[in-house]
């Protein structure tokens, strides 16, 4: 049974006259009224154009806006709705915008929409990020279409990324999760996705959305439940992702420690799943690819530069190296920072480094959070790598290196099941 | 209420009643219903409650069209009896206070008219010019088929003329040509013929499209209005109390202009209102019905809308989107047998699966939204069809009075009747039938006299305004309907389930809501949303007291 002690009375009178809807659109916001309109519009002319057959409704789940987010969630575009069209959808669409309360960030306004979908019964629910400026109709349709079509539980975006985007991702959760849970997910941190309703009610179950690893990185969180919960999961690409946040950006460090311990923390709750696990498999993709203009270039940074620090934070860190690591993996990765004619944490390594980080993580060897940040200059140091080495290199060469990226994880497997059991090795 | 009779805008709080001569009641034992077995039958229609009765075509026809094919405009059919019947027939109704509206089809005539058999025998003929010929078939290209399953092309050739002549209906219905100011006397001589009899008015088939001009659609031109005002001046002049009711099957704003200035239409159908009840109900949704209802204009205060849920032709989905045709399709004409044309040639109740609730909460519907009702014969006992007949035959079926011979219909051998009577487990005669459900106090019957009883206790559903309270359920379908101080609240659950609805009523606050069918008070009108649950398909109409 959903924790409803999230729906307020108001809303739930609300989702009384809503009642039971096939698909349920959710759009977390604070202070998002540069962007809600559009994403507003588009949700609703998905709604018109590929499920006007369909029960739908759109929630948008306010963390406290002071600016007029919600008001334009209720108000725009009405004109195009009320327009009685050959386009027009056959069915009532509603539009609920409701605030929340508890601890600000995304995860309880995604809950709330886990919640809502749950007292709605939901066949599908789609999640949106008003922080990307290129949602389309079609966005929805490929998001939720395959819950209705092929009921898939778990739908994840594909995103068009360009070499200088997304390292965090590409460098270290994609290969990280791929190798651990078996699947290859190429977005596991996205902040779009659809699911289905069953999947919905059973994540709002979990007693977990408290605890701050939930907290910090509800997304792949997501991903893994559906993953390790051996809920059906497809990928359906969306092309380019343009984010333009709202608020300003954490800082680096805040945001890569709370996502890496809360990877760390995801991966050791689910080890049951994982341990035994020896082949990775492909999540199928499903739709056609979203066509999408070709995004503005991103001018990568210099690699070299970023790499320039490398060998001065591996000294800064050998105490708590040392402990991290084995001996071969520190002295390894002491002489890369070193080598002064190849500068570069090569992938191999990398993948070693960041599984045994993962094993000392598993034996508490030290407190998680500093676990996290120490790995912060390694990664650093990877993503300067790649960007030297990729700055130039086609979009295809730049893939087969992140598809080799990601193989180096796989092979690190093996380590790291020996050792997970074992007690803490140094 | 005010007796209809001394009221010249009578129609505007009538319930219509419309029926077929040739399937309602034998009473010679030829398989063919008649003007005399009708008669009989006026006490079951006077005690149902209805004001009207509306007759399909009784004209001399060959019958290719089931009598909309006219042959004689001055008399009747054989088979239906005499004029001598009908005058009787006549007289007996407006005893017992029912009016009488018969079929007036200026479109076209049969091709065994005689004025198209004079008409086509010389180019030099007089009434050459009463109908529409041309050398070729290329004039009017763009102009769209309406019976699409059998016709290929508006135009026609015809052998004997050697010339092209246009119908917009079947091939042997030859449209008249009403740019000849011959042919409007003469249908004005038509019509004054049977109001002299004593009609008292005439459902106008066909309206839209009498003129034709190159480059337009031929539907709803000017010069059909011309026309049509010809008509409705000539009425004016001779009689009062009479209602022309036009058939136009076209979007409200476009059936506006058959209405004037109150000066040509009394009365027009509502024809895309009857396909979106059937679709909010599917659907489990108020929104088709509401914007259509929104959607149509205000009309003279003399003039009223006509509506309805069935009648002798298929359900039309003419005027609907293809997104709503094709769900309709699916929703209620699986079996494509079931589809014509561009609808669907089912009855209420199959269309309804037999479900009472539902057919109650439609017929509901039907006596609260504005307009005049008019029922379909045999819907008050959710008779069933027969979609394996040919055409439109299958809606058309022998009323069934009984569990006896023939229903009751007629003493003939079954095999003589028109049509055969309705004979499957579901819908059969032998339970399904009148005298049975005078017999059962909550009968369909039964039910739907007290809905009739119910409605005629006010005039505010007739003639009242309509203002959507549009609560936050879209399965619930929830108006105010007002007529001076007069209000009623009206709620429908459109659901399969039970729905709790809150509305907005707090401008109503102090007033009393009174159930009207058990006049059962409920709580008073306050400043809080009022809220209120119904069962599945259920619906309440609240008379609004101040107390």
């Amino acid at each position: 049974m959903a924790d409803d002690s999230l729906v307020s009375d108001d809303l739930l009178r609300t989702l009384v006259g809503v009642g039971h809807v096939d698909l349920l659109v959710g759009i977390p916001t604070l202070n998002h009224a540069g962007t809600i309109s559009d994403v507003v519009k588009a949700v609703e002319a998905s709604f018109r154009t590929y499920f006007p057959r369909q029960r739908t409704a759109l929630i948008n789940s306010d963390a406290g806006s002071t600016d007029d987010t919600m008001a334009l969630v209720q108000n725009c575009c009405l004109d195009q709705a009320r327009t009685v069209t050959a386009s027009s959808g056959l069915r009532t669409t509603h539009r609920i915008s409701t605030p929340y309360h508890g601890t600000l960030g995304k995860t309880n306004a995604v809950r709330l929409i886990f919640s809502s979908a749950d007292l709605l019964q939901a066949n599908g629910v789609v999640v949106l990020d008003p922080d990307v400026a290129n949602i389309t109709p079609e966005w929805v349709a490929a998001l939720a279409a395959p819950l209705r079509d092929r009921h898939v539980d778990f739908v994840a975006p594909v995103y068009r990324r360009q070499v200088a985007e997304g390292h965090l991702v590409t460098q270290l959760l994609r290969p990280l999760i791929r190798a651990t849970y078996g699947w290859r997910v190429r977005e596991p941190l996205a902040s779009e996705f659809g699911c289905s309703g069953r999947f919905a009610a059973h994540c709002a179950e979990q007693e977990s959305w408290g605890s701050h690893d939930v907290q910090n990185a509800v997304h792949l969180w997501l991903t893994g439940t559906a993953l390790a919960g051996s809920f059906s999961v497809a990928q359906t690409e969306l092309g380019t992702h343009q984010l333009v946040p709202s608020a300003p950006q954490q800082p680096l460090a805040d945001l890569f420690r709370q996502v890496v311990t809360s990877a760390f923390a995801m991966i050791d709750e689910h080890a049951g799943y994982w341990l035994g696990k020896t082949e990775v498999k492909d999540v199928p993709m499903v739709g056609a690819p979203v066509a999408a203009e070709a995004p503005d270039e991103i001018v990568p940074p210099d690699g070299a530069r970023i790499l320039e620090s490398f060998d001065q934070d591996v000294k800064n860190l050998e105490e708590i190296l040392r402990i991290l690591l084995t001996k071969d993996t520190f002295a390894a990765l002491t002489s890369a920072a070193a080598d002064p004619s190849r500068p570069g944490l090569p992938g191999a390594l990398w993948a070693t480094t960041v599984g045994e980080f993962l094993v000392a993580y598993h034996h508490n060897v030290m407190r998680r959070d500093h676990i996290a940040q120490a790995l912060l200059p390694l990664y650093m140091a990877r993503a300067g790598t790649f960007l030297h080495e990729h700055a130039n290199s086609s979009p295809e060469a730049a893939e087969a290196a992140l598809e080799s990226l990601c193989v180096h994880f796989e092979q690190v497997k093996t380590r790291v099941v020996d050792r997970w059991t074992q007690p803490a090795v140094r | 209420m005010t007796d209809a009779a001394s009221n010249p805008f009578w129609y505007r709080d009538a319930v219509f009643y419309q029926l077929h001569v040739k399937t309602f009641c034998d009473s010679d034992g030829d398989g063919v219903g008649d003007f005399r077995g009708l008669t009989g039958k006026l006490d079951y229609l006077q005690g149902l409650g209805v004001d009207c009765l509306w007759l399909l075509p009784t004209f001399p026809s060959p019958f290719r069209d089931d009598g909309y094919d006219i042959a004689d405009y001055y008399s009747i059919h054989p088979g239906y009896g005499t004029l001598d019947d009908f005058k009787e027939f006549l007289a007996q109704a407006h005893a017992r206070g029912l009016k009488v509206i018969t079929e007036l089809v200026t479109n076209h005539t049969s091709d065994k008219h005689p004025w198209f058999q004079e008409a086509r025998s010389s180019v030099d003929n007089p009434r050459r010019d009463w109908y529409v010929w041309s050398d070729t078939d290329e004039k009017y290209r763009d102009v769209r088929i309406i019976f699409l399953d059998t016709e290929p092309s508006n135009w026609a050739w015809d052998p004997v003329s050697k010339a092209y002549y246009w119908h917009r209906f079947f091939s042997h219905q030859p449209d008249l040509n009403y740019d000849n100011p011959a042919v409007r006397e003469e249908m004005w001589n038509v019509m004054k013929f049977w109001l002299d009899l004593g009609v008292d008015g005439f459902r106008v088939d066909a309206v839209p499209y009498l003129i034709e001009r190159e480059g337009t659609s031929c539907e709803n031109l000017p010069e059909t209005h011309d026309v049509l005002k010809f008509l409705r001046r000539r009425l004016d002049e001779h009689y009062t109390g009479k209602v022309l009711l036009a058939e136009a099957n076209q979007w409200p704003e476009d059936v506006r202009p058959y209405f004037g200035d109150g000066d040509e239409f009394h009365m027009a159908f509502h024809f895309p209102l009857m396909p979106r009840m059937f679709m909010a109900l599917r659907l489990e949704d108020r929104k088709p019905l509401v914007e259509i209802i929104e959607r149509t204009p205000d009309i003279p205060d003399t003039c009223q809308w006509g509506i309805f849920l069935r009648n002798h032709d298929e359900l039309t989905l003419e005027m609907v989107t293809a997104e709503e045709r094709d769900y309709m399709y699916e929703e209620y004409a699986r079996d494509p047998v079931a589809r014509l044309n561009l609808g669907i040639r089912r009855r209420l109740a199959p269309l309804l699966d037999g479900d009472r609730r539902r057919i109650e909460l439609l017929n509901g519907l039907l006596m609260s939204m504005p307009g005049s009702p008019i029922l379909y014969y045999g819907d008050e006992i959710g008779m069933g069809d027969n979609i394996y007949l040919g055409d439109r035959n299958g809606v058309r079926t022998p009323m069934q009075w009984s569990g006896g011979w023939n229903a009751g219909f007629s003493t003939a051998d079954p095999e003589r009747l028109t049509f055969a009577v309705i004979s499957n487990p579901l819908y059969g005669y032998q339970a399904l039938n009148v005298a049975a459900q005078e017999r059962l106090a909550h009968s369909l019957l039964n039910w739907t006299k007290r809905l009739i009883q119910v409605r005629k206790t006010t005039r505010v559903f007739s003639q009242g305004r309509i203002k959507f309270l549009n609560p936050t359920n879209h399965r619930v379908l929830a108006y105010i309907r007002t007529l001076g101080k007069e209000q009623v609240l009206v709620v429908n659950n459109l659901s399969s389930t039970v729905q709790a609805v809150e509305l907005a009523l707090q401008s109503l606050a102090g007033l009393v809501p009174i159930e009207m069918f058990g006049n059962s008070l409920f709580p008073r009108i306050g400043e809080l949303p009022y809220l209120l649950t119904l069962g599945p398909y259920e619906f309440y109409w609240f008379r609004l007291r101040r107390a």
